[in-house]
C-alpha cells in the first residue's frame, strides 16, 4: 500500500475550505449556516470561545491554525483526549465554517 | 506543490478576506413583541434563554423557576467526596437578569398548549409564543415497595443537588469505622448515566483518607452502566476491594426497605447498610406528562430538529425530561439542546427553516481527584425521521488500560468542562 501525501491531500482541503468561506461570507454569524454547529464547540471551549478552564481560548485563532489542528484531529495525526472522537462527522465545509467563525471573534486579550 | 494552484497559506488568505466584513450580520427579525416562556432554571432553560436573547435579542425571555440560585448536578458527587464545597457549585441567575431575560422565581405548575399559556404557582397565568420546557425529572417513589417520598429525609436520593447533597455527605463523614455505604440506582433511563458510578468513586475517595476498612455496596436496578469497563478498572487501581458492583441478575429486584433499619431487601437476599443513597426511578416533571406530553409513556417525545413536542405545537421540550434520540440526560446535553432550541424557536418566530446542526455531548466523570473519564457522542437529525442520531466514525468512551497521564489530563479537562459550561449558563 502507498501512503497518501498528505500534503497533496490537505492543499485540497484547504482548497475547498477557501471556496466555501468565500461562497458563504456569514459561515459563522449569529444565524449562519452552521450557528448551530458552532454553539457544539463553546460548550466546552467557553462562552464566545473564550475559556475560563484547561481548554484552549479559540477565540480570534488565525483560521488557517485552527482549520489544520481539526484536521488533524480528524484523520488521527494529531493526538488527543476527546477532540479525535469529536471532530470525525465534520465535513471539510463545517471545518472551514467553525475556523471561519471563531477567527472572526475577539479573543481574550482584545 | 498543490495542484489546485494555490498554496495553503493564500487559499486561507482568501478566505479570511472574503469572511471578515459580513461575520456579524443582523439577526433575523422576529414577529413583533414575541414572547418565550422558558420552564425550569437548570442547564437547558438557563442555556436557551440566554441564547435565545443572543440570538434574537427583539425578542422578550420570561424563565420562571423555584429558587433564586441553581446549585449543579454536576459536580455535587466533588461535594459529597469531601473535594468542592456547596458555595462552588451553586449559581446565581444575576446574568440572565442582565441579559434583558425576565426570571420569575414562582415555579410553572400547568401548561396548556391549546391556550398556549403557563400557570404559575402564585396563580399568574404567562401567555407565550412559544414554550421552552426544561423541568427536569420527578422521582417516581411509588415504583419502589413500600416507601414514598418522605422515605428521602433518611435515605436521600442526593439525584437534585442542594439540602439532600449535604445530607449524604454528613451522613457518611459520621458512619461509623467499618461501615457500609449501599448506592441503590435504577435501571434505565434516568438522570446521568454515569452518576452513580462516578459517586462511588468519590466516596471511595473520601474513605480511603478517613475510613479505609469502610465497604461501598452498588445494589444496581441494572447488570450494565456507563463507562464500566473504565469505572472498575480505575476502582482496581485506587480503591481494591472497597466497591462491589451487585448486577440485576444477582439480587432479582427490590422487595422491601426498611429505612429504620437501613435495609434492602432484594428477592435473592438483604443488604445491611450504615448509610444508604436510594435514587428512585425517574420520569419527566409533572408539568409535562400533566400537559399530555408524555403521549402513554413517562417521557416526552420530541421532534430532534425543533425539539417541539410531538403531542403539542409551539411547546419545545428539552433535556431529562425528553427522549432526545440518541442523546444521554446530562446537564451538558441539555445545555447543547438548550442552545440548538433556541436556534430553532429563533428560525421559526421569523419564518424561516431551522437549520439541522451538529449537536455534541461530552461527559466527563472522577473516578479519582486525579483520575478522570470520558464518554462523547455526536448527533444530527436525521432528514427522514428528524431523530438525534449518534453519527458514526465518533462518540465512545476513553480508552482502556494503564494510562495514568491521560487520567490525569482528563481530570483536568473535567475541571475545565465544569468552569466553561457553567460560565456560558451563569457566567457575566
Amino acid at each position: 500500500m502507498t501512503c497518501p501525501d498528505l500534503d497533496r491531500v490537505h492543499h485540497g482541503v484547504f482548497a475547498i475550505i477557501a471556496s466555501v468561506l468565500a461562497s458563504a461570507g456569514i459561515a459563522g454569524a449569529a444565524d449562519g449556516p452552521r450557528s448551530v454547529t458552532v454553539e457544539a464547540c463553546t460548550t466546552c471551549h467557553g462562552p464566545g470561545g473564550i475559556s475560563h478552564g484547561t481548554m484552549p481560548t479559540i477565540a480570534g485563532m488565525d483560521s488557517e491554525t485552527l482549520a489544520e489542528v481539526l484536521l488533524a484531529f480528524r484523520d488521527g495525526s494529531l493526538e488527543s483526549t476527546v477532540m479525535g472522537r469529536l471532530v470525525g462527522p465534520l465535513s471539510d465545509e463545517d471545518i472551514a465554517g467553525i475556523a471561519a467563525y471563531f477567527a472572526a471573534l475577539p479573543g481574550a486579550d482584545q | 506543490m498543490t495542484k489546485t494552484g494555490l498554496t495553503r497559506r493564500q487559499a486561507l488568505g482568501l478566505a479570511g478576506a472574503a469572511l471578515t466584513a459580513p461575520i456579524l450580520a443582523t439577526p433575523a427579525r422576529a414577529q413583533a413583541g414575541a414572547h418565550v416562556v422558558v420552564v425550569g432554571g437548570g442547564f437547558g432553560g438557563t442555556a436557551a434563554a440566554r441564547a435565545m436573547r443572543r440570538i434574537m435579542p427583539e425578542v422578550a425571555v420570561t424563565l420562571v423557576t423555584d429558587a433564586p440560585t441553581f446549585t449543579t448536578c454536576p459536580f455535587s458527587n466533588l461535594v459529597i467526596g469531601g473535594l468542592r464545597d456547596m458555595s462552588e457549585i451553586r449559581f446565581s441567575y444575576d446574568a440572565l437578569h442582565n441579559d434583558g431575560v425576565t426570571v420569575r422565581l414562582d415555579p410553572a405548575v400547568a401548561l396548556d398548549p391549546a391556550g398556549r399559556t403557563v400557570t404559575l404557582q402564585s396563580g399568574d397565568k404567562l401567555s407565550y409564543d412559544r414554550a421552552i420546557v426544561s423541568p427536569g425529572v420527578d422521582f417516581r417513589y411509588e415504583a419502589l415497595p413500600g416507601v414514598g417520598p418522605e422515605v428521602a429525609e433518611r435515605l436521600p436520593h442526593a439525584w437534585k443537588a442542594g439540602a439532600q447533597t449535604i445530607l449524604l455527605r454528613d451522613l457518611i463523614r459520621s458512619m461509623p469505622q467499618g461501615g457500609t455505604v449501599i448506592i441503590a440506582p435504577p435501571d434505565n433511563p434516568f438522570r446521568c448515566p454515569p452518576g452513580p458510578y462516578e459517586r462511588a468513586s468519590l466516596i471511595a475517595s473520601y474513605l480511603s483518607r478517613h475510613n479505609p476498612t469502610a465497604k461501598i455496596v452498588i445494589v444496581d436496578g441494572k447488570d450494565k452502566f456507563s463507562k464500566q469497563g473504565l469505572f472498575m478498572e480505575g476502582w482496581q487501581a485506587l480503591y481494591p476491594g472497597m466497591i462491589d458492583f451487585v448486577p440485576f441478575s444477582e439480587h432479582g429486584g427490590l422487595k422491601g426497605i426498611d429505612a429504620d433499619a437501613r435495609r434492602i431487601e432484594t428477592f435473592f437476599g438483604d443488604f445491611k447498610g450504615d448509610v444508604i443513597n436510594l435514587i428512585p426511578p425517574q420520569q419527566a416533571a409533572a408539568i409535562v406528562l400533566d400537559a399530555g406530553l408524555g403521549g402513554s409513556g413517562l417521557w416526552c417525545e420530541i421532534d430532534g430538529l425543533t425539539f417541539e413536542a410531538r403531542e403539542a405545537a409551539h411547546v419545545h421540550v428539552i433535556g431529562d425530561a425528553a427522549i432526545v434520540g440518541d442523546m444521554p440526560k446530562s446537564g451538558f446535553a441539555a445545555a447543547t439542546q438548550g442552545k440548538a432550541c433556541a436556534h430553532a424557536v429563533a428560525a421559526l418566530l421569523a419564518g424561516r427553516e431551522p437549520q439541522r446542526g451538529i449537536l455534541m455531548n461530552t461527559c466527563y466523570s472522577f473516578v479519582g481527584p486525579e483520575y478522570g473519564i470520558s464518554v462523547a457522542g455526536v448527533y444530527r437529525s436525521a432528514p427522514d425521521t428528524n431523530r438525534l442520531v449518534s453519527l458514526p466514525g465518533a462518540g465512545g468512551t476513553s480508552a482502556a488500560g494503564d494510562l495514568p497521564e491521560l487520567r490525569r489530563d482528563e481530570a483536568n479537562y473535567a475541571r475545565g468542562w465544569y468552569a466553561n459550561l457553567t460560565q456560558e449558563l451563569f457566567g457575566a
